[in-house]
């Protein structure tokens, strides 16, 4: 996987893989009719083999080397050209509140005057038909998820369920860690439930969504996930886009097209422009912790910081001190490896014996924040989680750097309007993704020597 | 000038002998056959093989952690073994008290800070990860996974009083990292070496950081850093020098001693010794031909015993030897 394929400095992206071989296989077309073979001359150029996104995700081996092929058919370039000749279809937008923010962050505009300028040069421009935030396809994943949580919790099913909505860690998963499958909950993204909304209230749309990561174009193309987003573009892409054709966003703040007037017919712009409480990855963990105390009257949220800044653990307590319900936000590499290494114990793979010792005095230490023990997991690939995805326009900055913008842009999110009003139930079809072990592959050229 | 004498040669092994560790009298070894085997260092007696059913590959490089008797050995099966025992006196049988999986190929390398809370490991998948350990060495938590290095990482080294972490690469880079926040960054990369850095050590001086380091490129460099605040996390290093040259292929090990002398060993079969004779100016005072006969040596270590000034190294013959640095 995985930020990798940001071309940034995060170090903190999963896989080590060297190169994909597929890329690299060449058709060689037969001369016909000339047998003769002539020493010491090139055969005729090869035809290089094209490979799609759908290639690289049935690969299990790696995912590095697929930058180049997301690049080429995800790219601002595919989309301009896609956009150009569209008719009859039209164009739909979604933004997540994360591309919002970074964005603002960008063009020094609040992210009120960015949701202004943004929806005059996709409205005015671009010829956007719906222009949406992403807010409403989130409402739905949070709510399959909450529910899916408690009906587990009912049926006294044990051990935590882990959050899919980061494609980062569901291809690690699926591709490098296939134990993990079963703890994973196959409620969709915000990204993909959008996109199966905007196609359901539109059939004839291109739908290109603004996200702040790579790995949601994989996503996009996985093979359960088909008709709902034609095309993931990030923060930076978007920024050499406008680059490319000359475009300065400021100048659309005038404008700007009203956002009632870019919303599908039966969407409240209420509901798909906000955010709601909680993470600024989505908010899935608290959002889970609230719906269970709207369950149980009297309980109070203690939320307690884990062993570095990317572990959290929400807890809900009845008013006699018993635990209700907890989850974890659990992000980036190595907070994953002891997640990975909690559920799939390592001992029972050996042959030998692990020796198990007792301290002698025998004193209960109380147990330690550990968000890998709680009922659902909230898993973000990257440090920060979605804040400081890989697409966001945060590069070339050092670590203590990004740090720093990561915290403004948290304060940032934190300020984000959320809606007064009790969001409504939605009974909508739902969207889960078929989740499964990818086969290994030996198709992986590695280039370091055997030492 | 001094001279190297061959004290002892074991035949431990029966493929080539990868790494040597050195704690508490108690000599560790790892190899290509497998095994872990420990050797008292007074007298040079096989203490206790241990269980070769841990790993299914070769043992490539085994630590101790320090101020206790637990030993880690890192495998080309990708796995890092613990190992402890309860005693001091060699009588108790050392157990498997965890394993650590994570690295996705080869583990190259294995060290403990010189406080004992940390495990750094490092692997052919490009990675250095730091672990924290508990007290009974049984728990081991991920503390950061550093994937800068472009390729293969041969070898990481702690210095000996500070939290400072030395890793060499295929790359042709050494790659300092230091605790920054709650995670750990890179602090300087060492760029010099026209191949392969195999091996790198820390002076063990509490003035100054310098470290040597072992190449493809047949050289040992000694690199300083000049930056001393701090308060500044990103240190600039610089190359102060090259060691006289010696070997004719690539340079596997190199140890810095207490005393300030610096052995470096490699696959054209050369032990040699170098001191510092003037800041920054170096000489050969001792070397071995053919140190394993015919074979190529992966690993040299200092090992001072009752004020001699010992050295041992590994080869691919399967053997250790046991050498001893005598002035004439």
């Amino acid at each position: 996987m995985s930020a990798k394929l940001s071309e940034s400095d995060l170090n903190d992206f999963i896989g080590a893989q060297v190169a994909c071989v597929k890329p690299t296989r060449t058709l060689h077309t037969a001369d016909e009719g000339d047998e003769a073979l002539e020493v010491g001359k090139e055969p005729q150029e090869a035809t290089k083999v094209s490979i799609s996104l759908q290639d690289c995700l049935a690969c299990a081996g790696c995912i590095t080397s697929s930058e180049e092929i997301l690049l080429s058919r995800q790219s601002h370039g595919v989309f301009l050209e896609a956009w150009r000749s569209l008719a009859p279809k039209a164009l739909a937008v979604s933004v997540a509140p994360q591309s919002r923010l970074s964005l603002a962050q960008h063009f020094g505009l609040s992210v009120a005057e960015l949701d202004q300028c943004l929806s005059g040069v996709l409205g005015s421009y671009f010829g956007a038909k719906y222009v949406v935030g992403t807010q409403l396809g989130r409402e739905l994943s949070v709510q399959q998820t909450n529910a899916r949580l408690v009906e587990r919790k009912q049926q006294g099913v044990q051990g935590p369920l882990l959050c899919s909505v980061c494609p980062g860690f569901v291809l690690y998963a699926e591709k490098t860690k296939p134990g993990l499958v079963p703890y994973m909950l196959d409620v969709k993204s915000p990204q993909q439930i959008t996109g199966a909304l905007l196609h359901a209230a539109d059939p004839n749309i291109y739908h290109l969504s603004l996200m702040p990561c790579f790995d949601k174009k994989l996503e996009a193309a996985r093979e359960d996930c088909a008709r709902e987003v034609d095309c993931v573009l990030t923060p930076r892409e978007f920024v050499a886009l406008l680059d490319e054709l000359q475009l300065d966003l400021h100048s659309f703040a005038g404008a700007a097209v009203p956002i009632a007037q870019l919303t599908p017919p039966g969407w409240d712009p209420r509901v798909s422009w906000c955010s709601s409480a909680g993470s600024s990855s989505g908010g899935y963990a608290y959002q889970y912790i609230l719906h269970m105390q709207r369950l149980h009257p009297g309980s109070t949220i203690a939320t307690q910081a884990g062993r570095n800044a990317d572990l959290l653990e929400h807890r809900l307590l009845a008013p006699s001190g018993v635990l209700l319900a907890s989850a974890g936000e659990l992000y980036g590499f190595r907070n994953i490896q002891n997640l990975v290494r909690k559920l799939l114990s390592p001992a029972t793979k050996r042959s030998a014996k692990v020796v198990r010792r007792r301290l002698p005095q025998a004193s209960p230490a109380p147990p330690a924040t550990d968000p890998c023990n709680a009922d659902f997991i909230e898993v973000m690939a990257c440090p920060s989680g979605c804040i400081n995805g890989g697409g966001l326009l945060n590069g070339g900055l050092g670590p203590s750097q990004r740090r720093d913008l990561v915290s403004q842009l948290n304060e940032g999110y934190a300020r984000l309007p959320t809606l007064d009003i009790p969001m409504p139930t939605y009974s909508q079809p739902s969207y889960i993704y078929n989740l499964r072990p990818l086969a290994p592959t030996d198709d992986v050229l590695t280039v370091a020597n055997a030492w | 000038m001094p001279n190297l004498h061959l004290v002892r040669s074991l035949k431990l092994h029966g493929d080539r002998c990868w790494s040597v560790d050195i704690s508490k009298g108690l000599l560790a070894t790892g190899s290509a056959d497998r095994k872990i085997k420990l050797v008292d260092v007074r007298n040079f007696k096989l203490v206790e093989e241990l269980d070769d059913t841990a790993h299914k590959k070769a043992v490539r490089s085994v630590a101790w952690r320090p101020h206790c008797n637990v030993l880690a050995a890192g495998s080309f099966d990708t796995t890092v073994s613990i190992w402890g025992r309860d005693d001091d006196d060699y009588s108790g049988e050392t157990e498997l008290l965890a394993v650590i999986e994570g690295h996705e190929n080869e583990v190259k390398s294995v060290a403990w800070s010189h406080d004992g809370a940390y495990l750094a490991t490092c692997s052919r998948d490009k990675s250095v990860w730091i672990w924290e350990a508990d007290e009974l060495s049984e728990e081991f938590e991920c503390n950061s996974v550093l994937q800068e290095h472009s390729q293969d990482v041969k070898h990481i080294v702690w210095h000996a009083s500070r939290l400072l972490l030395a890793s060499s690469s295929y790359d042709d880079t050494v790659r300092i990292w230091a605790e920054q926040d709650d995670d750990w960054e890179c602090a300087a990369v060492l760029s010099g070496h026209g191949g392969t850095v195999w091996c790198s050590d820390f002076e063990r001086a509490e003035t100054g950081i310098r470290l040597c380091s072992g190449s493809d490129d047949t050289t040992v460099r000694i690199w300083r850093c000049l930056t001393d605040d701090a308060d500044v996390f990103d240190k600039e290093w610089i190359q102060e020098t090259v060691l006289p040259a010696v070997h004719t292929r690539a340079v596997y090990s190199v140890s810095w001693s207490a005393d300030g002398l610096i052995a470096s060993v490699g696959s054209d079969g050369v032990l040699a010794v170098y001191k510092e004779v003037q800041a920054g100016r170096w000489e050969v005072v001792a070397r071995v031909d053919c140190a394993h006969t015919v074979y190529e040596i992966n690993v040299v270590k200092w090992l001072a015993l009752d004020g001699r000034v010992l050295l041992v190294t590994g080869g691919d013959d399967g053997c250790v030897n046991v050498w001893e640095l005598r002035e004439e």
